[in-house]
Parts: C-alpha cells; structure tokens; sequence
C-alpha cells in the first residue's frame, strides 16, 4: 500500500540535481562556487537566496541574491571551519520579507576537484575496530571509510603517505567491485551524480576503456585492475613508497 | 604548563583510568599519567590562563576558547588526544569527587572526544560547550542559557538544543533561547526552563524543529520568532 504525503507547508523540494556546489582552492584557502537551475521551479524572482556549510556546531551563511539574479554578494571563503571536506551545504529559497521558505536542497556533498587524491563521494569516519587499521562499509549502499579510533583524528592519517600508497589502491579496487556487481544501465541512468557513477567515470578515464558490460568475471577482474594500475601509476604511488621506506626525493 | 595531546597508548590509558573510576575506586586527577612522555606529548600552547576551576559552562567555554584560540581553527580543534587529556586534567571540575573520594563518570563521550559522530560530539564536558560558544563568538552572550550550570552537568537546556544541529548552529534560535529561559537578574535559568512540560526547553526544540521546515529564522527578530510559539504555552517566558 502506498504511502500519501501531504505537504502542508507548500514548500518545494529543491533537487540536489538543480544544485552544483564545487570547492574551489587557492594555496592555503578555500572557497566555493555555486550553479543552482531554478528555471523549472516558477519561484519568484524577487525570492531571495541563500547558501549554507556547515558541520557540526558551526555555520556560515552567503547570500547569493535572488531567483532572477543569482549572484554571490560577498566573498565565499570557507575559513574558520577546522574540516573542509566533510562540510554538507544547504541552499535556501525564501521569501522575503515573510521569512517563509519556499525550497530548499539540504546535506549537498560538493565536488572538490583539487582535493587530493581520496575520492569527494567517499564518506569517512573513525571507529573502534580492535586492530583493524581500516575497513570499507556500505551504509545504505553508500561507501563509508573506517578508520581505527585509536590513531587520533582520522585526517592525519588521511594525509599520511603510508595511507595513500597502502590503502587507495584496495579502496579503489574495493569500490569498482562493489559497483560493477550492479546493473550497469541502472547504475549510469539512476542518477548521474550517484557514487557508482562517479568512481565508474573515474575509472573509465584511467583506463581510456569503457567498463565491460557482459558477465565475464575474468574480463570485469582485468578491467579493475587496469584502472587500479593506472590510478597508482598516475599518483606516482610505487615513487611514494620507495621515498617513504627508503628515504629520498619521491621523483 | 604546556597543553598536551595523549597518543593512542595515552588514549587507551584514559579508558581504563576512567573504567577504574567507573568501578568505584577513589582515584585523584592522574597527574603522572598525564605527565607520561610515553603517552602523550606538547603542544604549543601554554594553559596557565586556564585556571583550576570554573564557576560555570559558560566560563569555561569562555577561557578554553581565549586559551586555546590559536589550535582551535586548527586540526587538533577535534583532537581525541587533546580533548581527553584536559578531561583528566580537570577531572575535578567535571566528575568532582564525593565525600569517600570516589566520583560519578558518566558515559565515556562525556571525557573521550567522538569527533566524527555528530550525535555524541557535543556530549563531551569540555570540546561540546567550547565548539557551540565558537561557532557563536561575535554574539557569545547568545550561549549564555544553554551554557549555564556547573561543568559537570550539561542540563536539560544544552542537551535538548545541543542535540539538534539547526538549533545550535542557528544565533538566531540561540537568541530566542536565551530570550525565553535566561533570568537576566539573577544570571541563571529560569525556573521551569529544564522540566519536560509546557514551555520547557524541551518542547521549544521539538517545535524549532517544526517550524525550521517552514521558515528561515536567520533574519527574523526575537518578538516575530516568538509571535510563531504557542502564545499560551510561551507566555511564562516571553513575559520577562
């Protein structure tokens, strides 16, 4: 039996798909840019926009004028927040001067293209994992990085080189696994921004090949390592580790 | 006295420091443990301005934040090994000892820090109100009702808004906190601000939550706020 909503409050659902938030770096600052499509919403034009990170107990609010002009009225420097990457922004349609809101698109992951090899769809937290140093876990089929408590604030280890070299490969490998055992067609036609695409699209342009789409396991199997060779040729990771055992420059 | 930051060895040490309190035994502030260059090291920060005690959250919150400021921006602002050391540094002040020595710990969040997990980050005794009153430090007086109270009791107050992430993060929602259940006069809560009935703070966060679905409060005015509370119910807080 299905399920009847009503929606007393007349507000619409903002579409993360209308809603493209990307951080932007610049040596040690980062800010962020934002498109939003609206034109299929029929808001007014004088509504006014708002786009808000945060994390935890802090946010920053950035006006981003109205319907007709969207526009950034200020800078949008994310300074003052200890974590950028795991920010979530929500954006705001509200009419003024009532304060009523008309949309809004909340827990929007942005895109950090300049962020560093790790992959921005991968969620990470800390846990207990008696002597496992790290483990991947799906969470309603979404890909969440595990990292032992006990080793501190899990963005040291994050940033060590021991992690890159050791661990990206298998998470890569780990993920295209996961995500080549579902329908391919589903996978690219559900969402283009879904987490399965996004490490498809990646791999696809490590390798310069198309997934396989037949059920040859073997085939598949070839494929992923391709992609994981070429990801670790690409970051240079075999250079890295000979740096970090060895001692020397990494080139 | 330099701050400094337990290592994993430290931190597991901190565990079973507090799992023996747990159990009952009458131990003092660990200071050898604290002090052990095995288990944790300096950071550059001095903590004189620290002080021995507090005489509320609020104050607290105030000196960690002016002592602390120039790491508090940093990555060890979600220090597991900084903020458990200070726990047991000011053991006394947040789990104060009884009568026969022994002291009540509650739930391990209270003195470990949980950085990643939203749900149990803010219950920490020290990083909690230190994290809510940063996130407010142009307006601070805005945290003023929810930071009320001794050290080692967050109150009614700062579990029913602290736990609520578009509460918290809202000055606005904070102000009209501090609006309805702060007692200007005699600087602490109003009586009834902590219960579970009509009006208590309880009940303004299950309605905040409502009406956070319907209305952008960052630009509303305190009387436009609470013109949307339940004018019956509010109306012992609102008054004054």
């Amino acid at each position: 039996m299905s399920v009847r909503h009503f929606n007393y409050t007349h507000r619409k659902r903002l579409l993360h798909s209308d809603t493209s938030i990307a951080l932007s770096r610049r040596e040690d600052e980062v800010s962020f840019d934002v498109q939003l499509r609206l034109a299929s919403y029929d808001f007014p034009g004088d509504a006014r926009l708002v786009v808000e990170a945060y994390r935890q107990t802090s946010l920053k609010r950035f006006g981003f004028g109205t319907v007709s002009n969207p526009r950034p009225m200020g800078s949008t420097l994310l300074d003052g927040f200890p974590d950028v990457e795991s920010l979530l922004f929500r954006v705001k349609v509200i009419d003024l001067p009532s304060g009523k809101l008309l949309a809004e698109a909340d827990r929007i992951k942005p895109a950090d293209p300049d962020g560093g090899e790790r992959p921005s769809f991968l969620r990470v937290r800390s846990d207990h994992l008696s002597g496992e140093a790290w483990k991947l876990e799906f969470e309603d089929d979404y890909p969440i990085l595990v990292i032992e408590k006990s080793y501190g604030p899990y963005q040291s280890l994050l940033a060590s080189p021991h992690f890159r070299w050791l661990v990206l490969p298998q998470l890569l490998r780990s993920l295209l696994e996961r995500a080549l055992r579902e329908d391919l067609d589903d996978v690219v036609e559900e969402s283009a921004t879904s987490w399965q695409s996004a490490v498809l699209r990646q791999a696809r342009l490590l390798t310069g090949t198309t997934p396989p789409d037949e059920g040859d396991e073997q085939v598949i199997a070839e494929w992923i390592t391709s992609a994981v060779r070429a990801f670790s040729r690409r970051h240079g990771l075999a250079q890295r580790y000979h740096a970090d055992v060895f001692g020397g420059s990494e080139e | 006295m330099n701050l400094r930051e337990f290592n994993p060895d430290g931190i597991q040490e901190a565990h079973s420091f507090l799992a023996a309190l747990r159990s009952g035994e009458a131990l003092p502030v660990p200071f050898e443990l604290l002090q052990d260059d095995d288990l944790s090291s300096p950071l550059p920060v001095s903590i004189k301005g620290l002080g021995e005690s507090f005489e509320s959250r609020f104050e607290m919150a105030l000196r960690m934040n002016t002592v602390l400021d120039p790491i508090l921006d940093s990555a060890h602002a979600d220090s597991v090994g900084m903020w458990t050391w200070l726990a047991l540094l000011y053991l006394d002040a947040l789990a104060p000892p009884r009568a026969d020595g022994s002291r009540k710990i509650g739930d391990e969040a209270l003195y470990v820090l949980e950085p990643d997990n939203w749900r149990r980050y803010y219950r920490h005794l020290l990083a909690g109100p230190c994290r809510v009153m940063r996130a407010h430090w142009n307006e601070l007086h805005v945290t003023q009702a929810i930071l009320a109270g001794k050290p080692s009791v967050p109150g009614e107050l700062y579990e029913q808004i602290a736990s609520r992430q578009e509460v918290v993060t809202s000055p606005a929602l904070l102000r009209l906190t501090r609006r309805l259940y702060w007692d200007t006069s005699s600087k602490g809560l109003k009586r009834g601000a902590a219960s579970k009935g009509a009006g208590s703070a309880r009940r303004l966060a299950a309605l905040l939550l409502q009406l956070d679905l319907t209305w952008d409060f960052a630009e509303m005015t305190d009387d436009a706020m609470i013109n949307l509370l339940p004018k019956r119910e509010f109306a012992r807080f609102a008054s004054g």
